[in-house]
């Protein structure tokens, strides 16, 4: 190893002779200044990353050592400095401490003292420039995985869009596409157990192994039952085999989706990761399997979870790791419309400002399988299902609509949120209450839908109930003429709503909100009265 | 439910925490069935019913069959009805169900 550069800094003539020598018979490499221009001239940008340390005498004409320490520290904080004082300049050593001195030293020198306080000052020096040598690497990485996973990559069936957010510089939260055998797409979504350049590692590796594999042919369980393996037997340490107990210390939460397009399927198997969502062109939504499973890494006995699902043209599938779903119960909000921000955000070329609630990594990717012909993009914003005994639980169910709503349309108005909320509101507590007839045993679907081109908010409520024979212009009619207290739900639902239609007798409704105007500047209100 | 009930000289004044709606508005009726199933016999001589909703940002439809109720109750007593309001979308639910045609409506100033 080269001998470490030392600067020593010393207008008297001998006291710096005596500074170069003391340290030129330790080994060091030693370069002397006269005063602190010569210093600066030394210590160019393109020279100061070759010294390890400064010893600096305080008092020098023009600039003194506590200036030129400063100076140094500006350009580069993890260079060590040694101030050389005397006695009556004791007090200046709060203040060189304070500008970051590593050491003093006092006059007269002692060589031993100088000599030990070099070393002290070199291998602080070293520690510093390793860390930060350290630091920008992991940076490196994360923005190497930003790179990757940044791409809205274009496949002949499809688009798939990535949504990353990485709350660590590096993590193992990845996820990697590819067209494979001309008629099949993979999807992987990858969760490894930390956020350090470990973890980012063991997600490239394991990315890597699988696409290596299945180009031999090898099927996911194959792929999965073997990295298990080498998760267990060569990176984890095996505990007791007789109670089966292993030291885990790597473990990969992965979930991987194989779309056939000839046998128009998807094959998803999900290990530790969320269950995709998978949304049809008309909007119906599912959960693809069950969220959990067991993580590669974990057991020796892998419980493999597969699902096949039928897909069909235009349909989408969700991909989210539990990070993205952490951040969505934070906020109190659903799933889809968390789903929602996260597009929306990345078409404004803007961060979502919801992201900074994120406590994980946030990692959420999309497949669209193209449409024949091209259909209107629908985004699920809602989807959930009450039973007719949730009906007193109706303000808990509309804050959450709330909180849903306003995070994935932030421009939605007060007056339009109001509408929204009171109309979904009245139709929920039909459905509960008619059309469930307040039963445990019964359940109503609840769905909101963007349409982002038309700027369409779509609700629709389904119960099991029978219907209803409510004549709405009948009431209308009626209500004009007197005042009625009964059924006034769906009058009002008819006058908030864009667009009001019954089916299945009235057991199913669909609303349409057209976002595109205000309701509160459009109701003709005479706001003079007394 | 957090009603207030105030009266003062022949106006009572029946004041709602929040929101008018499904869930609190049995709450508020059966406070107005104990106002009127007192009566004058409680030395209660009033002729203006006020009802505060200045904190409400929301009114349904069961909120709305509350406030006509009241409003018929009043009417056969002979007493009239003030709704005082803050929110614009109340407004406008009032509107839509041609209530405000039939009540008094206050707007206190900002």
């Amino acid at each position: 190893m080269p001998a470490p550069h030392i600067l020593v800094v010393e207008d008297d003539p001998i006291g710096r002779d005596l500074l170069q020598i003391a340290l030129a018979n330790r080994g060091y490499s030693v370069l002397a200044a006269a005063n602190a221009a010569e210093a600066q001239e030394c210590l160019s940008p393109a020279k100061i990353n070759g010294f390890e340390c400064v010893v600096t005498d305080y008092r020098m004409p023009a600039m003194n050592g506590l200036e030129l320490l400063g100076w140094i520290r500006e350009r580069d904080p993890g260079l060590a400095t040694i101030l050389v004082t005397a006695q009556c300049e004791k007090e200046l050593v709060a203040d060189s401490l304070r500008g970051g001195a590593i050491d003093f030293i006092d006059k007269p020198v002692d060589i031993k003292t100088l000599q030990q306080a070099v070393a002290r000052a070199v291998e602080q020096t070293r520690r510093y420039r390793h860390m930060a040598e350290s630091e920008s690497a992991v940076r490196e990485i994360g923005r190497t995985q930003q790179r990757i996973l940044d791409a809205h990559r274009i496949h002949g069936r499809g688009i798939v869009e990535v949504h990353f957010y990485p709350k660590h510089e590096a993590g193992g939260d990845y996820f990697t596409h590819f067209q494979f055998g001309g008629d099949r797409l993979f999807c992987l979504l990858t969760d490894v157990s930390g956020h350090d350049p470990q973890a980012a590692y063991v997600s490239a590796y394991f990315q890597g192994y699988v696409r290596g594999l299945l180009q031999r042919n090898a099927t996911v369980p194959e792929i999965f039952y073997g990295f298990n393996r080498l998760l267990l037997r060569e990176w984890n340490q095996d505990g007791d085999s007789a109670n089966g107990e292993t030291n885990v210390e790597t473990s990969v939460a992965a979930c991987a989706v194989q779309v056939d397009f000839s046998n128009r399927t998807a094959r998803v198997f999900a290990q530790g990761t969320p269950a995709p969502v998978y949304l049809s062109q008309d909007g119906a939504v599912g959960v693809v399997g069950e969220s959990g499973g067991t993580p590669l890494g974990w057991f020796p006995t892998l419980p493999l979870q597969q699902v096949i699902h039928p897909i069909a043209d235009g349909n989408s599938l969700y991909l989210w790791t539990d990070g993205f779903e952490d951040l969505a119960d934070r906020l109190g909000v659903s799933r889809l419309s968390l789903a929602c921000a996260l597009q929306q955000a990345k078409e404004r070329s803007q961060p979502p400002a919801c992201i900074q609630a994120a406590n994980d990594d946030v990692l959420m990717a999309v497949v669209h399988l193209a449409a024949p012909e091209p259909a209107e993009d629908l985004r699920p914003l809602i989807s959930e299902s009450y039973h007719g005994g949730q009906s007193t639980e109706i303000d808990e169910m509309q804050s959450y609509w709330r909180r849903s709503l306003a995070i994935a349309i932030p421009e939605l108005t007060d007056s339009q949120m109001h509408d929204i909320l009171l109309a979904s509101r009245e139709i929920m507590l039909n459905a509960l209450i008619h059309g469930c007839a307040r039963r445990a045993d019964r359940k109503a679907d609840f769905q909101i839908a963007y349409l982002p081109k038309s700027r369409t908010l779509r609700v629709r409520v389904d119960d099991p109930g029978p219907g209803h024979r409510f004549d709405i212009a009948r009431q209308e009619r009626l209500a004009a003429l007197e005042l009625v207290e009964a059924q006034q739900g769906l009058l009002l639902v008819e006058r908030l709503a864009s667009h009001l239609a019954f089916e299945r007798g009235g057991a199913g409704v669909k609303m349409d909100f057209k976002l595109s105007s205000d309701p509160s500047t459009e109701a003709n209100v005479n706001e003079s009265e007394p | 439910m957090n009603q207030n009930l105030e009266i003062k000289d022949e106006t009572i004044t029946l004041r709602v925490d929040g929101d008018l709606v499904s869930t609190n508005a049995p709450a508020l009726r059966g406070e107005i069935d104990r106002l009127f199933e007192a009566g004058d016999g409680a030395g209660l001589a009033w002729k203006v019913c006020k009802l505060d909703l200045t904190a409400a940002a929301m009114i349904d439809s069961v909120g709305l069959n509350t406030v006509v109720g009241l409003l018929k109750r009043a009417q056969q007593r002979g007493a009239r009805l003030q709704l005082v309001y803050s929110n614009p979308n109340v407004r406008r639910i009032l509107s839509f169900t041609r209530l405000d045609k039939h009540l008094e409506l206050i707007k206190p100033p900002e």
